[in-house]
């Protein structure tokens, strides 16, 4: 075995390394009984390869670690290929960390220059532009031009710092104005730290880039320590995971249960009864475990539009073991066409079951995390149901108003 | 010829459609073993059909270039069986993931061998129907691999064994024949009857570990589900005890509404109950308990488990509610695929020795057991012994760290299955961890490696497997 100063990331995880029982589940599982239907986008969408698997990471990461001479770029090639879903771990029976290893392969690679191109600009991206598609930095709160809402109210009774993250601020800007909007109908003061906000560093943490990931979600933390606000929100499930240490971020999903709960919204269909798909995000559930019974956003999701008499094509969530829809990870950069390959079958299979079941069409297919919002509009074909976030979908669906139903 | 494919005479699979073909260094890590302590391999490629002429396609061109195919399913085995020992090439066989056929009359399942069981249960429920055996690992095991390693799992005691529930098979031999057994081996008959031609030719095939042929297709019997279940436990004081209760189950045969039926130590039990119960006193438990999965008709559930009940009491058994309440019920429902997963409580890596005996040898198992714990302090035991129609199947799980405890705890494993065979009870699973044994059982052996000589000549099909030799012995070709 080598030592911890040639692997100083990978040297971190010798009792999983050592430790995984080669059992499978992190490959492919199929279990009726918890919804979960195939484990690992990337095997389905981009490659059968087994290194491609959480298993793969696994035993790549121990041949490396034990002095074989792997070619590196096949190495970052599998590597930074991985969505991150995380689907991996929670399936693991015995709390291993696949992913986590992953994230230490490509933090050894990082270091020894052997990241592909396509990485290594997201990573100049996020230093220079503060977004990891490298949109120009002043750009960044353009999607405020012309909202209302931020005219609150000082004697409201919450304070609200809203985050956009860069996915609603540059691909999903109607994500981040719904959002806006429906903050405001609850009545409750909101900010925005504009030309303070900046990366909270979850994409540099997803692809190894530790150090600068740390980095930072510590400078945005510290914008933040600026500022007097109750409630810390987000829109992005990667934001609210990067910023769980530091700042306690909550979740719109959460938000807005908490606000239907409390009767701070009223929401009216405009429609009897709409008929959705949900898109599940795998960041929603990203640090749930197997052996932990926690809700996670996706499931907060169903339960909303159950509350909102809203007809979910599909039944019950898939919840915590969410396929991805290419837009996670490495794999938009690394593999663009598997990424919308991956993008096509969550709205195939969504589509799909909805036809199968006798619900009538599709009104809108809805995810929670403007990621997956952004990245699945860009693969539906015209022939397929809109796609929204969830603050959209009721922004269009819903005539809103404060206080009780 | 420096690339594996050219070195290996299988190139000319680049250009096939049925075929995805691996050679990077990377890709290979992954297939080098299964979940066993055996010693892994290294494959010089790794070749994934999706149709079974792709199989034999790829089979000929080994057998002509004598080079060496491991088949691999899941790969959740506890035997070694998939470890590319020699190099060449794995078979990836989870290409080959269709059901074929779900046919209610002839009550039978056909599946490719890629199939996992988490699938197979999903297509069959709707129809009212499941399968005999389900492995612990069903979400991710294969079908293929399961009936080629003879997996274990959950049904036994109704079922017996995976081998008891195939009603046929689709076999590519190693020179690229194809060739099915039971009634299908009368052309356009299909699978409905496994005994009625000659010879049990499905059996050959069937815990072979891929060495005497490739299955491309398996043929289950299907069983209606269950309209009800409950669970029961009921301790015993001593080993002794449980093992004549467990007899007196099997000779009246109270087995027919048993989905389960596991037997647990002390250890276990203190360990459950301590966990759920903190506030209970560990000093009255049983040394034994002996609990019960019953699937069937809930009136038949019930006149079971009352007479299982007095005959435990014959052999001073009593209910036992707090482990099932504790343990057992929760393994059997919802959590039934992480619970029943042997490393789950251990959070480890485990090597699992799976051994076959006669019920009457219960207690000499445990004693076996005591003493290994005696030999080996430093490599933890767990003993599961699971009941069947007729007969246990008593498995020995070793959890060990493989960065420094690979070697004892496969010593270790050694002198267990040493000891369980001079005792009369024998390895269930062979692969590679028990192929020793099974070259020390002379004439079966010696009959078995015929058999390997006349199907594989160039022995190509997993070479080390079940101890065979890939060359053919003077004495066999003289013979057959």
């Amino acid at each position: 075995m080598t030592t911890s100063q040639e692997h100083p990331f990978l040297s971190n995880f010798l009792k999983d390394l050592y430790h995984c029982s080669d059992c499978g589940y992190c490959v492919e599982a199929i279990w009726e009984e918890r919804n979960i239907d195939h484990v690992c986008a990337t095997l389905q969408s981009h490659s059968p390869g087994l290194a491609y698997s959480g298993q793969g990471y696994i035993s790549t990461a121990r041949a490396w670690l034990e002095g074989e001479n792997l070619p590196l770029e096949s190495v970052a090639e599998h590597a930074f290929t991985c969505t991150s879903c995380g689907n991996c771990e929670r399936i693991c029976p015995i709390a291993m960390r696949p992913m986590a290893i992953n994230r230490a392969l490509r933090s050894e690679l990082i270091s020894r220059d052997k990241a592909p191109d396509s990485i290594v600009q997201i990573h100049e991206n996020v230093i220079n532009q503060q977004n990891p598609a490298g949109k120009p930095a002043e750009d960044r709160y353009d999607w405020v031009a012309g909202q209302d809402a931020l005219n609150s109210s000082s004697a409201a009774p919450t304070n609200i710092m809203y985050l956009p993250g860069c996915a609603s601020a540059y691909s999903r800007p109607q994500e981040a104005q719904a959002t806006l909007r429906l903050l405001a109908a609850s009545g409750q003061s909101i900010q925005l730290l504009a030309d303070n906000d900046r990366c909270c560093g979850a994409p540099l943490k997803e692809l190894g880039f530790k150090a600068d990931a740390e980095s930072s979600a510590n400078q945005l933390s510290d914008s933040l320590a600026q500022y007097n606000y109750d409630v810390l929100l987000t829109s992005g499930c990667e934001c609210a995971n990067s910023l769980a240490d530091s700042s306690n971020p909550t979740s719109f999903v959460t938000w807005l249960s908490a606000a239907l709960n409390g009767k701070l919204l009223s929401l009216v269909s405009k429609k009897t009864t709409p008929h959705i798909a949900c898109i599940e995000s795998c960041q929603a559930t990203i640090s749930t475990h197997t052996q932990s019974a926690d809700d996670t956003d996706n499931q907060i999701l169903h339960q909303i539009l159950s509350q909102l008499g809203v007809t979910v094509n599909g039944g019950e969530p898939t919840s915590r073991y969410a396929l991805c829809c290419g837009a996670a990870g490495g794999m938009p950069s690394m593999q663009p066409a598997s990424s919308a390959e991956m993008a096509r079958a969550r709205i195939n299979d969504a589509v799909a079951t909805a036809n199968s079941a006798d619900h009538g069409s599709l009104d809108a297919l809805v995810s929670i995390d403007p990621r997956c919002v952004a990245h699945l509009a860009s693969a539906r074909a015209d022939s397929d149901p809109p796609v929204y976030g969830l603050a959209e979908f009721i922004d269009t669906f819903f005539t809103v108003g404060k206080g009780d139903v | 010829m420096n690339k594996p494919e050219e070195r290996l005479g299988i190139a000319s699979l680049h250009s096939l459609d049925d075929i995805t073909l691996f050679t990077d260094p990377v890709d290979l890590t992954s297939y080098r073993r299964d979940a066993s302590s055996a010693t892994p391999g290294k494959p010089d490629a790794v070749v994934r059909p999706h149709s079974p002429d792709a199989v034999a396609k790829v089979l000929k061109q080994a057998n002509k270039g004598q080079v060496p195919v491991y088949a691999r399913g899941g790969a959740s085995m506890y035997a070694g069986g998939v470890n590319p020992q020699a190099g060449g090439i794995v078979l990836d066989m989870a290409g080959l993931d269709r059901i074929l056929d779900i046919d209610l009359e002839r009550g039978i399942v056909l599946c490719q061998p890629g199939v996992r069981f988490g699938s197979l249960l999903k297509a069959l429920r709707p129809h009212g129907q499941t399968v005999g055996i389900v492995p612990s690992t069903a979400p991710s095991a294969t079908v293929g691999g399961a009936v080629s390693s003879h997996a274990l799992g959950t049904g036994s005691p109704q079922f017996q064994s995976m081998g008891d529930q195939v009603a046929g098979l689709e076999v590519v031999l190693a020179n690229g024949e194809r060739v099915q057994t039971g009634s299908a081996a009368a052309p356009g008959t299909g699978h409905f009857q496994r005994y009625c031609i000659g010879p049990d030719l499905t059996g050959l095939f069937i815990g072979a570990d891929g060495t005497l042929g490739v299955i491309v297709a398996v043929a289950l019997w299907l069983h209606p589900l269950p309209a009800a279940r409950q669970t029961t436990c009921y301790g015993f004081p001593d080993a002794k005890s449980i093992e004549k209760c467990l007899l007196d189950i099997q000779a009246r045969e109270l087995v027919n509404n048993i989905w389960y039926g596991g037997a647990y130590e002390a250890p276990a039990i203190k360990t459950r109950i301590s966990q759920a119960f903190p506030e209970k006193s560990l000093d009255d438990l049983p040394s034994f308990a002996l609990a019960i999965d019953f699937r069937g008709e809930t009136h038949r559930i019930e006149e079971d488990e009352t007479q299982i009940a007095a005959i435990a009491e014959k052999y001073s058994g009593r209910h036992f509610p707090d482990f099932n309440e504790a343990y057992f019920n929760k393994l059997r429902t919802d959590e039934i695929y992480w619970y029943s997963y042997a490393g789950f409580f251990a959070l480890s890596r485990c090597a699992i020795l799976m051994s076959s005996l006669p019920t009457n040898k219960l207690s000499t198992f445990m004693t076996i057991i005591a003493k290994q714990r005696e030999d080996y302090p430093e490599y933890p035991l767990g003993a599961a012994i699971v009941m069947c129609r007729r007969g246990l199947h008593g498995g020995v799980l070793s959890f060990y760290d493989e960065a420094t405890q690979w070697e004892g705890a496969n010593a270790a494993m050694k002198q267990c299955t040493d000891s369980l065979v001079k005792a009369g009870i024998v390895p269930y699973k062979s692969g590679k961890v028990s192929a020793e044994q099974v070259t020390g059982f002379s004439a079966y052996a010696d009959l078995l490696q015929r058999l390997k000589s006349e199907l594989d000549p160039n022995g190509i099909l997993s070479p080390g497997d079940l101890g065979l030799t890939p060359k053919i012995p003077d004495s066999a070709e003289t013979t057959l």
